[in-house]
């Protein structure tokens, strides 16, 4: 076996590493303009990640229970959000670009 | 296949009623919970928004870009402030804005009572100071006696201000329009070419992908590829590309008393609009995904135009109220 093989199996290992952790955070989906669930609990101090399943950018925008603003930047379709549950209370989530996708997480 | 649209191959009747469910109206206006509505505050916001002591100079108020008689704007290119001078966006109609999911072109404003008191402070608009328009509107009995109405207990401040505007603001809400008799089945209420045009508008010229709903907006921010150094809300939102240049899609009810057209009124018909989306946008990575080539034939252009003419209401005319005397005089 070359080198070459090796390295591509050992960059292999560590995708299914990391898809397998993004695996056990709840997902939420955005497609068709809107967030799939619109509305879930999570438990506080985790991280929630959120896709884009949608044809279109989005720009997920988040405001923690104590009202600080973060601006997760964009995501192209195929791309995704993660939203660190910090604080215990509800993060209201917006699109920046199509404010009329919401989301409300109940960090418990 | 239905009659109307035979020649053109156009839509199944199934398919035109299904894109037809899309455009019904509310039966209700919404009110917020933390502002409910009370005709008191209707009153005292109406009054507020004629009164031109909330500028500092006392001489605009914010009917003077909001002017009803102008279906709510103020038919110039870009606004003009108490200094007679001139702003860098036009002035949006304040048109069915109870329904909108944020204010200003590029969305700064979260809610009507957070938007109300921002143009009566910004300096380059009505340059009042908070402190000095509270004694001032303290001063007037009948302003005093209106507070005490609409907010009993409270005293007048910022926030009882921009609650009356606000609920003023959400009773101005276009009226039926011939599109809407349409819409509920009356056949004679548009003509051919404006029907033509309303399925133009949902299907070739994909007009409706951002101008959606009964408001026709998806209170999206777009990119449409004018050629101005405006970055819009990407110079709030740095770092989000589709945000560069990207301004809210304006709501098209009234749109032929609504010109000039475009956040920097640059465009002066409608036919010119529609030649815009056609072919007339600059390329470049912000640029919306939703605008694209449509090579519009100029008889497309034609029906468009006839379709937006049928979204204007006959509206109740409104009055320009009776404002509260100042005892010191």
């Amino acid at each position: 076996m070359s080198t070459r093989t090796w390295i591509v199996a050992i960059g292999l290992c560590a995708f299914v590493t990391a898809s397998g952790a993004y695996a056990a955070a709840a997902l939420v989906s955005q497609k068709g303009k809107i967030f799939t669930p619109d509305e879930l609990t999570q438990g506080s101090g985790s991280t929630l990640r959120i896709d884009n399943d949608d044809t279109i950018p989005h720009n997920v925008q988040v405001t923690t229970p104590d009202g600080e603003n973060r601006n997760m930047g964009m995501q192209k379709p195929g791309e995704f959000a993660d939203v660190v549950l910090d604080k215990s209370g509800d993060f209201m989530v917006r699109c920046g670009i199509h404010p009329k996708m919401k989301l409300v997480i109940h960090a418990r | 296949m239905s009659a109307a649209f035979s020649a053109n191959a156009g839509p199944t009747d199934a398919e035109l009623a299904k894109m037809k469910l899309q455009y019904q109206r509310p039966e209700t206006v919404p009110f917020p919970k933390d502002n409910p509505f009370s005709q008191a505050k209707v009153d005292l916001g109406h009054k507020l928004f004629f009164d031109p002591r909330l500028s500092g100079t006392s001489t605009m108020s914010c009917a003077s870009c909001h002017n009803p008689g102008l279906s709510w704007g103020d038919g110039l290119a870009t606004g003009v402030g108490s200094a007679a001078n001139k702003l860098g966006r036009r002035s949006p109609t304040i048109l069915n804005l109870a329904w909108a999911e944020s204010l200003m072109w590029d969305g700064r404003a979260g809610s009507l009572e957070e938007q109300a008191t921002g143009p009566i402070e910004a300096k380059v608009e009505m340059n009042q100071s908070m402190p000095r328009l509270l004694t001032t509107l303290g001063d007037i009995p009948g302003y005093r006696a209106a507070f005490q109405v609409a907010f009993p207990g409270e005293p007048i401040s910022a926030k009882t201000i921009a609650k009356a505007i606000a609920t003023f603001e959400r009773t101005v809400v276009s009226g039926q329009a011939p599109f809407d008799r349409w819409i509920e089945g009356d056949e004679k209420a548009i003509d051919d070419a404006a029907k033509r045009g309303f399925v133009t508008f949902n299907t070739k010229a994909n007009c409706s992908a951002c101008h959606s709903g009964w408001r026709f907006t998806d209170d999206s921010f777009h990119d449409i590829g004018l050629t101005d150094g405006d970055l819009g809300k990407g110079k709030l939102v740095p770092g989000v590309e589709p945000l560069l240049h990207a301004f809210k899609t304006p709501g098209l009810r009234n749109i032929a008393g609504r010109a000039p057209y475009m956040h920097n009124g640059s465009v002066t018909t409608m036919a010119t609009v529609v030649r815009h989306y056609s072919d007339g946008f600059v390329q470049r990575p912000s640029l919306s995904p939703e605008v694209y080539k449509l090579k519009l034939t100029e008889n497309e252009i034609h029906d468009l135009v006839a379709f937006l003419k049928t979204l204007t209401s006959t509206d109740a005319t409104i009055a320009v109220p009776v404002l509260p005397i100042s005892e010191v005089n």
